[in-house]
């Protein structure tokens, strides 16, 4: 409540556990404190840990939100419009107190830059807002460059029950870019059609619609059809060339690349809902609400998005 | 292809739909001769009266200033000419060169373009506007394209499945939309409903927007339907709402389609 903290300031340390018990004593002591303070609190967490989380905090589970970050994150790039900014905008006024576990044993490769992105950028979108978002690393399964990749991305440390300022934390925006990274080629065989023409937005939805159908639902289809759709639009509208688009198949997805001459430098497009006066900047959120995982990869010469569906 | 060709297409789908064609454009004696050629008997149409041919000037164009006012009262007339003739449709070509050069006044043209779709969506008339590729930068022909439902060309036919077709009806009040709702017909999309909302008399009247036959609509459409609903004060609603048009109506934290009325009215649950 205001009055009891005077500092109205955004907090965003990083928990290293190596254990369970390690995990819950640091998850536990910063939601019974944002309770006691009547903070609104949100758990978002991957399963397991949700479910051990959810039973040591029985006794106060009613003033706790709780989602799985495996199902409501599993695009990385839906986690601050979708979870933090949402719950933290559903409370207006308020310090809002937040456990987001973004990245967890079983994340790939493939999704791990787009994760570390997401963790820089929370501290710019955050900055000067009344809110402290937790996120615990499982220090003992992850990847040494994955912690040391926390401590570039966290204000402020929690290792060892102790709390601390990191020495590594550097600017968001230059943390983010270096993860703006080439994505590998897409397979040689892979079908490629060239748009730009008007009307030719048609083709690219009839090309979608016609490699999708044969590995994804029926749904799952059209929310790539759509997702598509909308990058090549902006194709159309914001790049004064021509763009390209591919289509292939990788073990257990469906992958969809939008390449053009454009230049997409704010690494926060995408992750902020546009004013409501606003006409465009939607079809990036949108993709990322349509897709398991969305790449971007831009420089100079052009711009590369990458759209991932599970089959 | 060249643009004799396209043209000639044209005019003959019309003839065979029995439906009134006019032409309006640069050189209309060379229309006639050029599509005679190929195979069109348009001299012939032209003596019976299904062809009807005027120049710019005179009918978009006065001394050679482009005047929307004059142009949408050309067509009114034309209207009520082929009503008078008793034909079941009218189909108006209208080679837009000119509109390349720059005349005074041919800035208002993709206005004039977007307004004239209200027009159209009464149904009678079937509007095609012949852009000549070679006479414009790909960009102002891209502007010029978004003002229309729908646009075909050499190598890229005309399609009615993705196509956006617009359609006012009466009873109810309100509109139907069929085929595909993207960026190039954004306008014309965004033109037909606003005029609609104007048009809502006063009386408590819903406007009725049928989209059981839209096959895909892109997040400007929803958005466009959203406002309108906005607009009009909660008196419109959606009608064969798809799940994806749903979802984008939520996206855009509307509850078009989702009132209980509208639940009701859909054909999808």
């Amino acid at each position: 409540m205001t009055g009891r903290r005077p500092d109205s300031s955004f907090d965003h340390p990083a928990l290293l556990y190596r254990s369970a018990e390690e995990y819950l004593a640091g998850t536990t002591t910063f939601v019974r404190s944002a309770v006691a303070e009547e903070s609104p609190v949100l758990v978002a967490v991957p399963g397991p840990n949700l479910g051990a989380l959810r039973e040591a905090l029985l006794g106060v589970a009613d003033r706790v939100v709780f989602a799985d970050m495996a199902v409501a994150g599993r695009n990385p790039g839906r986690i601050i419009p979708r979870v933090l900014s949402k719950f933290a905008g559903d409370h207006p006024g308020r310090r809002v107190a937040i456990i987001g576990e973004p990245i967890w044993h079983g994340r790939t490769d493939l999704e791990y830059p787009a994760c570390a992105a997401h963790e820089a950028m929370i501290n710019a979108v955050f900055a000067g807002r009344d809110a402290a978002i937790l996120c615990p690393y499982d220090a003992g399964r992850l990847h040494r460059s994955v912690i040391e990749d926390a401590w570039r991305t966290h204000p402020t440390m929690i290792e060892f029950g102790a709390i601390r300022a990191s020495d590594r934390y550097a600017d968001p925006f230059e943390t983010a870019s270096s993860f703006n990274q080439a994505l590998p080629a897409p397979p040689a065989d892979a079908e490629t059609l060239s748009y730009g023409e008007h009307s030719s937005l048609a083709a690219v939805r009839a090309f979608v619609r016609r490699h999708a159908a044969e590995y994804l639902s029926a749904d799952a289809t059209e929310e790539l059809v759509l997702a598509a759709n909308e990058l090549a639009a902006n194709t159309i509208e914001h790049t004064p060339g021509r763009g390209r688009i591919t289509v292939w198949s990788e073990p257990g997805m469906l992958v969809c690349q939008v390449e053009d001459a454009g230049l997409l430098t704010d690494p926060l497009a995408g992750r902020m809902l546009p004013g409501r006066d606003r006409q465009g900047g939607y079809g990036l959120i949108l993709t990322h609400d349509l897709c398991d995982l969305v790449r971007v990869h831009s420089c100079p010469t052009g711009t590369t998005i990458r759209l991932h569906k599970h089959c | 292809m060249s643009r004799l060709d396209t043209l000639a297409g044209v005019v003959l789908a019309g003839l065979r739909a029995r439906d009134r064609v006019v032409y309006c454009g640069e050189d209309p004696e060379g229309l006639v001769a050029g599509v005679g050629h190929r195979g069109v008997p348009a001299a012939e149409a032209v003596a019976s009266g299904n062809l009807r041919v005027s120049a710019a000037e005179g009918s978009l164009l006065c001394s050679g200033v482009f005047e929307p006012a004059a142009a949408l009262s050309f067509l009114r007339e034309e209207e009520a000419r082929a009503r008078k003739d008793k034909y079941s449709g009218l189909r108006v070509i209208t080679d837009m060169s000119w509109a390349s050069r720059s005349l005074p006044g041919a800035d208002q043209v993709t206005r004039y373009e977007a307004g004239l779709n209200s027009f159209f969506s009464e149904g009678y008339l079937l509007g095609i506007c012949a852009y000549d590729r070679r006479l414009f930068d790909p960009l102002s022909l891209r502007r010029h394209a978004g003002a229309h439902p729908s646009a075909a060309g050499p190598g890229m036919p005309f399609d009615p499945g993705s196509t956006l077709r617009m359609r006012r009806t009466r009873h109810p009040y309100g509109l139907r939309l069929e085929g595909e709702a993207d960026m190039f017909n954004r306008q014309a999309l965004s033109s037909v409903i606003a005029r609609l909302v104007d048009d809502l008399p006063d009386d408590g009247t819903v406007i009725h927007v049928d989209v059981s036959g839209l096959r895909f609509a892109d997040t400007a459409a929803a958005r466009i339907l959203s406002q309108a609903g906005d607009r009009a004060g909660g008196r419109l609603r959606l009608m064969g709402c798809s799940p994806a048009l749903l979802r984008l109506l939520d996206f855009h934290g509307s509850r078009l389609g989702r009132d209980r009325n509208g639940d009701a009215e859909r054909d999808t649950a």
